[in-house]
């Protein structure tokens, strides 16, 4: 009688097939935990050794964006969570905003500000191209600005403007159909013109946010609020001129913090970035975000060549 | 068509060599690196940039919460390393590495049981109390005879070599 053969196993198959399935798995637990570990509260890395904690202030001051596509954004509501971070840690001496930013919202502007100054520790700003209105709100919050000479700072001021199409529609025989409760509800709408009362009233809160602006900077900066109020028409200054204001206090960059840091603290100092732990799915959404500008860049530069003005040496 | 009767060849099963046996765990390692710690390497850059071990130690011993993550993080791989060891050696008596270099893992008792291959691949769990086997292991190894190490005596599995006499 012919014996039953046993089934052979076919071990190239099965090392294969183990490896294949633990390599899936591994990538799905490392998603998974990677978004979980994203939204954590507690999402601050800090990498390295160091004991003054280099914040990064890039971008459209914003008040939170965590969406996918967010990259571009400096959100107050993470650096407020930084700033507090670095403040309650031991190691850490001292606290430097690094700033890139054409400001933005006036109110997360104030809460970095705030945060900065209800910080137990001695910060310093360090504007490096462009550190104007809201950024230069929080930069005046520190004990010490330093500007790259060639960086622009300033543009005290507050804006509101947008793009009324009130009469493109009358154009298109569009309608606006105004309904409303409470006759400025639908102020600053786009659809319909802006009323001379509406304009004043608008022009009354953009006033009464300049004031506070003046009022923080004057206070910040150890200046009189007629000096401010002087240099807050919403011009932005080189640093050199910043200088000559009192609107900051040196030229220079990373080293000039770090001598200036250095002599407060009486030790010596060394930077380490605290920033934000990237969830997987906002490191998806960068890199998507960068590879899609990138492609516009490119499609921008190759027919309209630099067309963007910038100021060049 | 003339068939030659050849006698058979004759075969011991002899214990591994010890040198044979890392090289077959390196290269193990090696494809698991590839295969498995591939997506986990993004994640702990994620956690800690760029920095030195001593920088990571630093981070991790200044919050109780990183350091259970990082906790988490390595038993779970380690739990698919073992997994990696235990299918294989069970299904197949080898690892890829193992097969290579000609080894496969011997049971001492009648029937295999998956706990014994689980037993024997504990090692490769790089957390607390299993990486008090990272010296137990290869101290019963340089002293036992046959090179074993203490979870494979503990497991009643050995690896060996056929060898041809």
């Amino acid at each position: 009688m012919a014996q039953k053969k046993t089934p052979q196993r076919r071990p190239w198959v099965w090392i294969v097939g183990v490896l294949l399935v633990l390599g899936i798995l591994s990538v799905m637990f490392a998603g998974v935990l990677g978004m979980l570990l994203g939204v954590e509260d507690s999402a601050t890395i800090r990498t390295g050794k160091g004991n003054v904690a280099l914040i990064s202030i890039e971008g459209t001051i914003v008040s939170k964006s965590d969406g996918l596509f967010a990259k571009s954004y400096a959100s107050s509501t993470d650096i407020v969570k930084l700033i507090e971070k670095a403040d309650k840690d031991k190691s850490i001496k001292a606290i430097a905003l690094w700033i890139n930013s054409p400001g933005g919202s006036a109110v997360a502007s104030d809460e970095i500000a705030t945060a900065i100054k209800q910080s137990n520790k001695t910060s310093v700003a360090i504007i490096r191209e462009m550190g104007t209105s809201g950024a230069y709100w929080v930069a005046s919050s520190t004990d010490y600005i330093i500007a790259h000479r060639a960086s622009f700072t300033g543009s005290i001021g507050v804006i509101a403007s947008y793009i009324e199409f009130a009469d493109l529609l009358t154009e298109y025989n569009l309608t606006y159909r105004r309904l409303v409760s409470g006759k400025h509800k639908d102020m600053g709408s786009p659809f319909k013109k802006m009323t001379e009362e509406e304009q004043e009233l608008f022009q009354e809160s953009l006033d009464d946010i300049h004031d506070m602006f003046i009022e923080v900077v004057a206070e910040n900066r150890g200046l009189s609020e007629e000096s401010v109020r002087e240099v807050a028409t919403g011009r932005f200054f080189t640093a050199r001129k910043a200088k000559g204001y009192g609107l900051i206090d040196e030229l220079g960059g990373k080293e000039e913090a770090k001598a200036y840091l250095k002599k407060e603290l009486d030790m010596d100092v060394k930077f380490v970035e605290y920033k934000k732990r990237k969830s997987l799915l906002s490191f998806l959404g960068s890199t998507a975000s960068e590879s899609f500008y990138a492609m516009g860049q490119g499609i921008g530069d190759s027919m309209v060549g630099s067309g963007v003005p910038i100021i060049r040496t | 068509m003339v068939s030659l009767r050849l006698p058979k060849q004759r075969v011991a099963t002899v214990p591994a060599p010890l040198f044979r046996r890392f090289l077959a765990f390196v290269l193990d390692m090696l494809v698991l690196d590839l295969a498995v710690t591939g997506p986990f390497r993004r994640l702990f850059l994620g956690l800690f940039g760029g920095g030195s071990m001593a920088d990571i130690q630093l981070i991790v011993e200044s919050s109780r919460s990183l350091s259970l993550t990082v906790m988490a993080l390595l038993l779970l791989l380690g739990i698919l390393f073992l997994s990696y060891f235990a299918i294989l050696e069970f299904t197949l008596g080898q690892t890829l590495g193992k097969r290579l270099f000609r080894l496969r893992v011997e049971n001492d008792q009648k029937r295999k049981q998956p706990w014994q291959y689980v037993v024997r691949s504990m090692f490769v769990i790089p957390v607390f109390p299993f990486i008090i086997l990272w010296v137990v292991d290869p101290i019963h190894m340089l002293f036992s005879m046959g090179g074993r190490r203490w979870t494979e005596k503990l497991s009643r599995t050995r690896v060996v070599q056929d060898v041809a006499i």
